[in-house]
Order: structure tokens, then C-alpha cells, then sequence
């Protein structure tokens, strides 16, 4: 063997590590923006059911909230009604004097219990942005793993490997026209 | 003799490269079943756990109802007691009746605090809480997939894999209707 038959070997040797490398790391790269694809995915089913249960219970809490006040307001008219029947002349003056006494008090003191409703509304909201933005995190991922690979395969040396496998560039994330105008906000 | 051993080295290396790529694409296809089943995992707390919440909120609801409507009643029923009881009788109580009014009126008035919203406010954690988890499960499952399907296509692994029938496996795809964005004006108003 001359030394000229050893810096061939050598160079074989080389030639196919980098082969070995470039097209491994090639494989892994279509399948990680196949991943971070499909993770978009998970993020909008969570979107799906999360929001639906979380508007559910915001529902819920609001109808409860409603019949208690609704409660409150019912009897106190009819407590108002009852005193309004009242026989002012068949009284005599101290009990007129009672009365408009009562209705003054119950008119200072007349407090309603606190709505509580704007917690769990605000519980929802913060959910809504939450969720949202872990959508455009995963959205922006995916773009980058696209970009990576694209990159890749665009690139000189490993653009000829890409080629000989028929490894192609991948789209990245577009909302359409329709979705990007919508501000949402009405 | 020299070429002997070298063929022998050869076959040895490449029966160990061979046994240790086949291993771990056994490996990886393992913590693929592990991520899927870990889903069910979560949904199956999901299922459990919500129920029981949501069991919870709804006897709270009652007591809180009930409550209320105990408040109610004692108010009116102090109303028409002083509406029943006659001239003369109201007349000789009246000091103390006014001083006892304005007392009752002031503390009657305090409801009692709406306290329901609380375990709403619980239950939508624990909603967000599971869904989010179920959300980590499922992308734990996608890395899972990855590195199978990475494995398996890979050198040397593309070979074992096509001689010991390893098959790629699938992410998870879910159909169009349940990744469908939420309209919340429709869903408050059914």
C-alpha cells in the first residue's frame, strides 16, 4: 500500500462519515417539523375543549348569581308592596311616623350582595390569552424547525444529498388572508 | 491471516452496531406505547375527576340557594310580625321596636357574601390544569413518535428497522371539528 492509497482510503472513510452525518441530521430535521406540526395540533384541541368547559362554567356561575339577585330584588318589592297597602289613616300618627322611619332605614341600608361573577370572567380571559399564546409559540416553533431544515437543504454541500433523496423544503405557517385582516375585536 | 482477523473484527462490529441499533429502536417503539398510554392516563382523570367538581359546584350552588332563601324568609316573616302585631302593643314598644329596627335593618341588610364563585373559580383551574396536561401528555407523545420515526430512518437504523420490520409510527392528527376554533359569543348565548 503507498501513501497514496492510504490518503484515499482515509478520504473514502471521511467522505462517507459526512454522508452518514449529513443525512441523518437531514432525516431529523423533516421529521422534527413534522413534530412541531403536529404539537400545533394539540394546542388547538386544547383550545377546542378547554374554552367550551371554561365558558360553560362562566355560564353556569352567571345564571346562579342571576336567580340569587333576582331573589333579593323579588322579596323586597313585596316587602315594599306590603308596606305600601298600609292603611296610613287607620294608623295613627305614631305609626305613620314608624313607617316612613322603616322605609328611610331600609332605603340607607339597602345593599345588595356583591356580584362575584368578574373573577371567574377574568379566570376565562386570562385562560383565552394563555392558551393563544401557547398556539403562536408552537406556530413560531414550527417556523423555525422549517427554517432550519430549509436552510439545510439549501445550503452547499448538503443541498446535494437533499437532492440525491429527494428531501424537499417545507412550507411554514400562513394564516390566509381572511384569518391575518381579522382583528377579532369588534 | 492478517486479513482473517480483519473480516472477524469486521463481522464482530458490525453484529454489535446491528444489536445495539436494534435495541434501541425496541427502546424507542417502548416509550411510544408509554406516551400513548399515558395520554389515556390524563383522560381518564379528566373524566373522573371533573365530574366530581363539577358534583361539588352544584351542591354548593343548592346550599348557597338555600341560604339565601332562608335570609329571605326570616326578613319577611319579621316584617309581617310587626305588620300584624296592633296599635296599642306597637305603641308601647315603640322606643324600644325603633332602636331595635334600626339595628336589625342595618345588620339584616349584610347578606350573606356570595361565596359559589369560589368553587366555580376552582373548577376552571382544575379544567385548565388537566387540559394543559393532557396538552403536555400528547406533545410527550409526539417526541416519542419523533424519535422512533427518527431512529428508523436514520443510518444504520433505516436498515435494521427494514430487516426486523420496525414501522414508523404516527403523530397525533386530530380531525378538523375538534381543533375548530371556539366562537364564545355562540357558546354564551346557547
Amino acid at each position: 500500500m503507498t501513501a497514496v492509497d492510504i490518503l484515499l482510503i482515509v478520504l473514502g472513510v471521511v467522505a462517507l462519515v459526512w454522508c452518514y452525518m449529513v443525512f441523518n441530521n437531514l432525516v431529523m430535521l423533516r421529521h422534527n417539523a413534522a413534530q412541531a406540526w403536529a404539537n400545533v395540533d394539540v394546542l388547538l384541541r386544547q383550545r377546542h375543549d378547554e374554552l367550551q368547559k371554561l365558558v360553560a362554567v362562566c355560564a353556569r356561575y352567571m345564571q346562579h348569581e342571576r336567580s340569587l339577585i333576582e331573589r333579593v330584588a323579588t322579596a323586597r318589592g313585596a316587602l315594599a308592596a306590603a308596606r305600601e297597602r298600609k292603611d296610613m289613616r287607620a294608623l295613627g300618627p305614631l305609626d305613620r311616623s314608624l313607617a316612613s322611619d322603616v322605609s328611610q332605614l331600609n332605603a340607607l341600608a339597602e345593599g345588595y350582595p356583591a356580584l362575584k361573577a368578574d373573577a371567574n370572567f377574568l379566570q376565562l380571559q386570562r385562560r383565552i390569552a394563555e392558551i393563544e399564546t401557547a398556539i403562536a409559540d408552537r406556530r413560531e416553533f414550527f417556523n423555525a424547525t422549517v427554517t432550519i431544515n430549509n436552510t439545510q437543504i439549501r445550503q452547499f454541500p448538503s443541498l446535494l444529498f437533499a437532492r440525491a433523496f429527494g428531501m424537499r423544503e417545507l412550507p411554514r405557517f400562513s394564516a390566509g388572508p381572511a384569518t391575518s385582516a381579522r382583528d377579532g375585536v369588534r | 491471516m492478517f486479513v482473517g482477523l480483519g473480516v472477524v473484527a469486521a463481522i464482530v462490529i458490525v453484529f454489535f452496531w446491528y444489536v445495539s441499533t436494534q435495541n434501541r429502536l425496541v427502546a424507542v417503539r417502548e416509550n411510544v406505547a408509554q406516551a400513548w398510554s399515558n395520554i389515556d392516563v390524563l383522560l381518564k382523570q379528566r373524566h373522573d375527576e371533573l365530574q366530581k367538581l363539577v358534583d361539588t359546584c352544584r351542591q354548593y350552588m343548592k346550599y348557597e340557594q338555600e341560604t339565601f332563601d332562608k335570609v329571605l324568609e326570616a326578613r319577611a316573616s319579621i316584617f309581617g310580625a310587626r305588620r300584624s302585631s296592633d296599635p296599642a302593643a306597637l305603641g308601647k314598644a315603640e322606643s324600644e321596636l325603633r332602636g331595635r329596627l334600626g339595628k336589625l335593618f342595618a345588620l339584616a341588610e349584610n347578606y350573606p357574601d356570595l361565596k359559589a364563585n369560589q368553587t366555580f373559580l376552582l373548577l376552571q383551574q382544575r379544567i385548565s390544569g388537566l387540559e394543559t396536561g393532557i396538552s403536555d401528555r400528547r406533545e410527550l407523545y409526539n417526541a416519542a413518535v419523533n424519535a422512533n420515526n427518527v431512529a428508523i430512518d436514520q443510518f444504520p437504523g433505516n436498515v435494521v428497522a427494514s430487516i426486523g420490520g420496525f414501522k414508523s409510527a404516527k403523530l397525533l392528527e386530530f380531525d378538523a371539528a375538534s381543533t375548530a376554533d371556539v366562537d364564545i359569543k355562540a357558546l354564551f348565548n346557547t
